[in-house]
């Protein structure tokens, strides 16, 4: 386990921004639908699909179809853009109670630390990158790992 | 589902989203038609919302296109009548979409846009018609919404959101899981069954993990999980504790996952986002919180009534947990009442049903011919998003 350390010229330490930046990119990574890439994404776009004659013919009632580039822009905008259309960017200026007034506050209990390779609960840190680990099995793993 | 009449035609439970195979790559697959999906591995999804709210209207008129034609509900526009449901504090330019599509696009007879737990409250209120008060829990896919309702009108400035749900329980399963054990970060389908078979809340947290650290016989927490391979298993399924290989390796060609902590430190999240950094109070705090900030002669009236709804509160145990942690929270002298009904997640759908059946539905929904005279100002008048 000693040979394990390394010499305190050799150690990297993060500071807090960096440690803060990568716990923003995991809890980011968290919202995501997917992992990986549309399994259609590399392929070619299909030619103009087919009028569904079945439908028309049927309903008789005119469906309005897309209405071209306006339409797709007015109609898929992403959560960033509607939170900045509805004003709630510059939160003193938003009127509350609001979207960005709702979200829960910070919890009055503190906070527990769990091993970040067993999942245990963790009573030390890691020196260089702030991670928690359980013990000096977990630490070992956690620095291969890195 | 739908009524033609008072006589129930249909109601189920269908993925609002699209989904894309790796082994079909050419087609997309549109709601349920995800059970005709013969290898769900790597299935990646399309949601019409993003953090829950409805941005990708391409998305949700496929979906929408599919379950209202012909394949699906055969739906005759002309003469329904829809309720949707809506989050809470809702963009004005998603509603005003909302109002365009429904009216104008699809042309519905008259529409009744409404949160969902306004729909919970409802139906929570037809069997206790005695109260007047009530606070709804929502814990679904995207957040979970804390939701005071006081005789159907909800309290907005007591409205809290935890940024937990579903999804995100399911992505930190799938990333432990990964450093562990096995990659499984593109099987978000496989995994969220995983989530929904093996883990629960537990009552007393770090008893249980004393118990999952201990080895053999004695960790009653750990659970052996064969991964279905879509060809011999076609659905993931834990071992049974008789056959289960408690040291030394399985020698059968299963993929096996073997869960401990897991099972119970996942759903924590919700009562402690703060577990994995979120800085938010969990779900019996926010309950809490949102109640006291409510005027004090009404309290002892939420505290009686905390209903919970959403897919989140089937996890085993959460229930019993949910009360106990505000029973310690809350005065002594004010009772704590705490419902989980028979079907959380149909539950707001059922207040919905109620609803359309009640004499006043004509006077709450907005027509077409309302929409046409007056445009989005009649929908915001008379909607409470």
């Amino acid at each position: 386990v000693a040979g394990r350390v390394p010499e305190a010229s050799q150690r990297r330490v993060l500071d807090r921004a960096t440690r803060q930046r990568r716990l923003n990119r995991q809890l980011e990574a968290l919202e995501n639908d997917n992992f990986g890439d549309d399994p259609q994404a590399g392929l070619p776009r299909p030619g103009k699909r087919l009028p569904h004659f079945a439908d028309t013919a049927e309903t008789g009632k005119k469906k309005k179809k897309t209405r071209g580039d306006h339409f797709k822009l007015r109609f898929r905008k992403n959560f960033q853009a509607l939170l900045e259309e509805q004003g709630l960017l510059n939160l003193s200026a938003a009127e509350a109670p609001n979207y960005v007034s709702a979200c829960a506050g910070p919890s009055r209990l503190p906070q527990r630390h769990f091993c970040a390779v067993c999942g245990f609960p963790s009573a030390y840190t890691c020196v260089t990158c702030g991670a928690r680990y359980c013990s000096s099995r977990c630490l070992g793993t956690h620095q291969d790992t890195r | 589902g739908a009524l033609r009449g008072n006589v129930p035609l249909f109601s189920s439970v269908i993925p609002n989203c699209q989904f894309r195979s790796k082994t079909a790559r050419l087609k997309t697959f549109t709601a349920n038609q995800l059970d005709e999906i013969k290898d769900p591995s790597g299935l990646f999804y399309i949601l019409p919302f993003q953090k829950g709210y409805l941005v990708n209207w391409d998305v949700q008129r496929q979906v929408w296109d599919y379950l209202f034609g012909k394949e699906m509900y055969q739906v005759d526009f002309v003469d329904t009548n829809i309720i949707i449901t809506e989050p809470y504090f809702n963009f004005s330019s998603i509603q005003e979409s909302m109002n365009e599509i429904l009216f104008e696009e699809y042309q519905f007879q008259a529409v009744l846009r409404v949160n969902a737990g306004a729909l919970s409250a409802h139906r929570y209120f037809r069997d206790n018609p005695s109260e007047l008060c009530c606070i709804i829990v929502d814990s679904g896919y995207s957040f979970t919404h804390i939701v005071p309702y006081c005789r159907s009108k909800k309290k907005k400035e007591a409205i809290i959101r935890i940024n937990v749900g579903g999804k995100l329980l399911t992505n930190h399963l799938k990333e432990i899981i990964s450093y562990r054990q096995l990659h499984v970060m593109d099987e978000t389908h496989v995994i969220n069954q995983v989530k929904e078979d093996v883990c629960y809340v537990s009552q007393d947290f770090y008893k249980d993990m004393e118990i999952a650290k201990l080895k053999g016989e004695e960790n009653s927490v750990m659970v052996d999980y064969v991964l279905p391979d879509f060809s011999t298993i076609k659905k993931g399924f834990c071992k049974p504790r008789e056959e289960m290989v408690l040291s030394g390796k399985y020698k059968t060609g299963e993929q096996i996952l073997r869960l401990t902590n897991e099972r119970f430190a996942v759903p924590e999240i919700l009562f402690h986002p703060s577990d994995i950094g979120i800085q938010e109070m969990g779900i019996p705090e926010a309950i809490v919180y949102s109640i006291q900030n409510l005027p004090e002669e009404m309290q002892p009236h939420f505290f009686k009534n905390i209903v919970l709804t959403g897919g989140n509160t089937l996890f085993p145990g959460f229930r019993d947990r949910v009360y106990s942690e505000v029973r310690c929270l809350t005065p002594t002298d004010y009772d704590v009442s705490v419902v989980l009904p028979e079907n959380p997640i149909t539950y707001s759908w059922e207040g919905g049903k109620l609803i359309s059946e009640n004499d006043d539905f004509e006077d709450m929904v907005v027509t077409r011919e309302d929409y046409e005279e007056h445009g989005h100002n009649i929908c915001e008048e008379k909607f409470d998003i």
